[in-house]
């Protein structure tokens, strides 16, 4: 069985930002917080399935602003964590509530640090359409871009990996096809523009 | 469909400039193209957005497969906690087969229900229903100050020292000595601290944890044998879907309530 360290919330911080430590720090974060996020979720007319993906997006979204350099370390890691869950349930509940609302309407942030969190909130919810159309390339595609993008290799590198491109030069023209399909298939969607408009004004 | 921009290899050196791949005057003439076209600018825009939902992808899959990990411990966790009846049966002819079952089910159900007679007690409800409060403090919601402190570090003891040297309490101080007092088995100083609560609540405007003092409340009840008034808070709880713990008063309503007003 694996054993979980601790880690002080500069250190979780920290770990968050080097791939290298980012499972040890998710690993003690599920360890020591999971219980009382659920909790929230459990206490709030949530179902213990509703707690488990409602826990990953959280998480999620912590992970994104944290690499992002947005979490400036004014609450705990743990009140953090507890402000992003409490915000997502309420809008999945307002928008369960809601059959027509498309989009999740989230609470004006209190202040700078949670208005940071709720506009990343937002913009999330217009890349998750955008996941949608990055669902739709191939294979390949896929996993290329998220070997460029995701893991940060070089295409030497992604050329050990995916030794079915010749080389080097075939891979990145393989990159460029790829998101040229990506941004086409974005620029096409006239919906998504105004969705993330509509959705900032409601984060305020 | 491919457009003008993607056929004259406009996109093509957007991707370079987003991958850092640019420098010198190709750098500055991509710069300068995005300074003054809009169209060109909207592009960028889309495969800066592209670059970041394929970054929010790898995080999803990775927590995903940490997930998959450790929810397993949790349900383990969890199933063990609860009661599990396994029954193994063996049976000649369909007859002897339908009779020892009905006699089985009757043998179960009579023993499931001598059992719950016998288990379900007041503080065996309480202990089933109660939820340790963790509290959602926030920043702009004030500071975390010494009482929440030592509320969320579960030092209820102090919690109550310090809030007998209060001269005036808020609804917050009421709830956070309520639930100290419910941790520390007092249930009857619980039912006085929430009941207060729930007065000024009812004098103000701005109603403060007035779902979590209901079904506290309910629970103090339960603790401390009122019956009755528990089941009158769990109908108040009930009569309003939108309650915060309308599923949790539902199920103790339904469920282990019956009885103990059964042995009242």
């Amino acid at each position: 069985m694996q054993v979980i360290r601790d880690y002080s919330d500069q250190e979780i911080i920290a770990a968050l930002k080097s791939d290298r430590e980012t499972d040890g720090a998710i690993r003690f974060i599920y360890k020591n917080y999971y219980g009382s996020l659920e909790n929230y979720v459990l206490n709030n007319n949530g179902s213990r399935n509703d707690a488990a993906d409602l826990i990953q997006e959280t998480l999620v979204t912590f992970i994104d602003i944290v690499q992002q350099n947005k979490f400036r370390g004014e609450s705990s890691v743990k009140s953090f964590l507890y402000s992003i869950i409490r915000n997502l349930w309420l809008s999945e509940m307002r928008k369960r509530n809601n059959a027509d609302n498309r989009n999740r309407v989230f609470e004006k942030g209190k202040d700078t640090e949670e208005q940071a969190m709720v506009q990343d909130m937002v913009k999330r919810e217009y890349q998750k359409s955008i996941l949608d159309l990055f669902e739709k390339l191939g294979e390949k595609c896929k996993q290329l871009l998220l070997f460029v993008y995701y893991e940060d290799l070089s295409m030497k590198e992604i050329a050990e990996k995916m030794p079915e491109y010749e080389n080097e030069q075939v891979l990145r023209n393989k990159k460029y096809k790829c998101m040229k399909s990506l941004e086409q298939m974005i620029n096409d969607n006239q919906d998504l523009k105004t969705q993330f408009k509509n959705a900032l004004r409601y984060a305020g | 469909m491919q457009d003008n921009f993607t056929q004259d290899s406009t996109i093509e050196q957007l991707i370079k400039l987003l991958d850092g791949e640019l420098t010198g005057n190709e750098k500055a003439a991509a710069e300068l193209l995005l300074q003054n076209n809009d169209a060109v600018k909207d592009r960028y825009e889309n495969l800066v957005a592209a670059r970041n939902a394929v970054r929010l992808k790898g995080i999803q899959q990775r927590v995903q497969s940490l997930h998959q990990q450790f929810y397993p411990l949790i349900s383990t966790q969890q199933a063990s906690t609860e009661t599990a009846k396994v029954i193994k049966a063996s049976f000649g002819s369909k007859l002897k087969m339908v009779v020892s079952i009905a006699a089985m089910f009757i043998v179960i159900i009579s023993g499931f229900v001598l059992y719950e007679f016998s288990t379900t007690t007041n503080d065996a409800v309480y202990a089933d229903n109660f939820m340790s409060y963790q509290l959602p403090v926030l920043r702009g919601e004030g500071s975390l100050d010494n009482l929440d402190s030592l509320f969320n570090a579960g030092n209820f003891t102090a919690v109550i020292r310090l809030t007998e040297t209060k001269q005036a309490l808020s609804q917050k101080n009421y709830f956070i000595l309520g639930l100290s007092y419910l941790q520390t088995g007092n249930a009857t100083e619980a039912i006085n601290a929430l009941q207060s609560l729930q007065k000024v609540n009812n004098g103000s405007e701005s109603k403060q944890f007035a779902d979590e003092s209901d079904y506290y409340l309910a629970l103090a009840y339960i603790k401390a044998g009122n019956i009755d008034q528990a089941q009158a808070m769990l109908d108040k709880i009930i009569a309003n879907p939108k309650h915060m713990y309308y599923a949790k008063a539902k199920e103790i309503s339904n469920g282990s309530l019956t009885i103990l007003k059964w042995k009242q």
